[in-house]
């Protein structure tokens, strides 16, 4: 079989969901109270856009997502980093021969 | 070797540095105060009964996971026009954090065990459709050829070239799984729960008692690491 255009699905497949969504609420077959329905939401997304709500909230944890994902990389880089590991298997090779230990590599000492 | 002398430096200037007064041990405690914790909590007896609890939540989430996760995946690989219908909003919801569902799911279900199996069924669920969905996408265009000029049935192929070939991203998808699995039911039950290991962690939080925590803590650490690597074990052994 021929391959459908598979963005046309997926648009079709939302489209559905969201439809069947609004429709089972509307009939009656779904309770609002805990599903709530597409329109509902989007009207809520509008109200809470409109009034700046939104923004703040999403203001406040994309600055706590930077902060620590920025930190969580400049540690990482830090801990893992070629430059640092390299230093630390030469320190600790000049140790082990120092100590009379034989040559091992990096990776066995660190290991 | 190394790491040995890391983690002992470690609980050593963990152990020293409240008993100089260099950190203030209410908010970090110390080693050895976690392990007379450990040993009160131990002989305590709820221990027993909240590790029960997460682990059975646990356990059906992810049971429950695996049994619909892993043909769901398999038939989406096989099928691309179902796969084209689902993938889009198997990805929005894959991207979504499951926790992000708390709320609604406590709603639907309440505050017991079911709220807790919806979660972990929910976050583990979607990493196993869309790895074992990738393994049936990846298996060798070749080998089916080849199995099919051998006269092999549809059914043959699947279940003697497909299957075995997509196993190792099944694998994967399990082992991503089991972690989303574990920070689900630990998470659920510190949001709202009347028991369980995450109930425990949040209760001994607001009552400042950070050795107490800090146990249950290193239980759901070590349990988590010891289904990771019983994963990545199993994973190995499959992909040979």
């Amino acid at each position: 079989m021929r391959p459908l255009k598979p963005v046309l699905l997926g648009v079709v497949s939302f489209a559905v969901i969201l439809f069947s969504w609004e429709a089972a609420v509307r009939l009656g077959w779904l309770n609002p109270f805990f599903t709530s329905q597409p329109t509902a939401i989007a009207a809520a997304l509008a109200r809470e856009a409109g009034s700046g709500e939104l923004a703040r909230s999403a203001a406040v944890s994309l600055r706590e997502f930077i902060a620590g994902f920025g930190a969580a990389i400049i540690v990482g880089m830090l801990v893992s980093g070629d430059r640092v590991a390299s230093l630390l298997g030469r320190v600790l090779r000049t140790m082990e021969t120092r100590s009379g230990g034989g040559k091992r590599t990096v990776n066995e000492v660190t290991s | 070797m190394i790491s040995t002398v890391a983690v002992a430096l470690f609980l050593a200037s963990w152990e020293i540095a409240p008993r100089l007064r260099l950190v203030d041990p209410f908010f970090t405690s110390r080693p050895s105060q976690v392990l007379s914790a450990g040993v009160d909590i131990v002989r305590g007896g709820t221990l027993w009964h909240d590790a029960a609890v997460s682990l059975s939540e646990f356990a059906a989430g992810f049971a429950l996971a695996l049994a619909a996760g892993v043909p769901i995946g398999l038939m989406l690989g096989t099928f691309p026009t179902l796969r084209y219908l689902v993938d889009p909003p198997l990805m929005a919801l894959y991207a979504t954090p499951q926790l992000a569902l708390l709320p609604i799911i406590v709603l639907w279900l309440g505050i017991g065990m079911g709220s807790k199996i919806a979660v972990v069924f929910i976050g583990s669920v979607i990493p196993i459709v869309v790895n074992s969905m990738a393994g049936v996408r990846q298996v060798e265009r070749p080998l089916v050829l080849a199995a099919r000029s051998f006269c092999a049935t549809r059914r043959d192929v699947f279940i003697k070239v497909i299957l075995p070939a997509s196993l190792p991203a099944v694998m994967i998808g399990v082992r991503l799984g089991l972690s989303r699995a574990v920070l689900g039911v630990v998470v659920a039950e510190m949001y709202v729960s009347q028991e369980g290991v995450g109930n425990q962690i949040m209760r001994l939080g607001s009552a400042f008692r950070v050795d107490h925590l800090l146990v249950y803590v290193l239980l759901v650490s070590a349990f988590g690491l010891g289904l990771t690597t019983a994963a990545r074990k199993l994973e190995e052994r499959v992909a040979r």
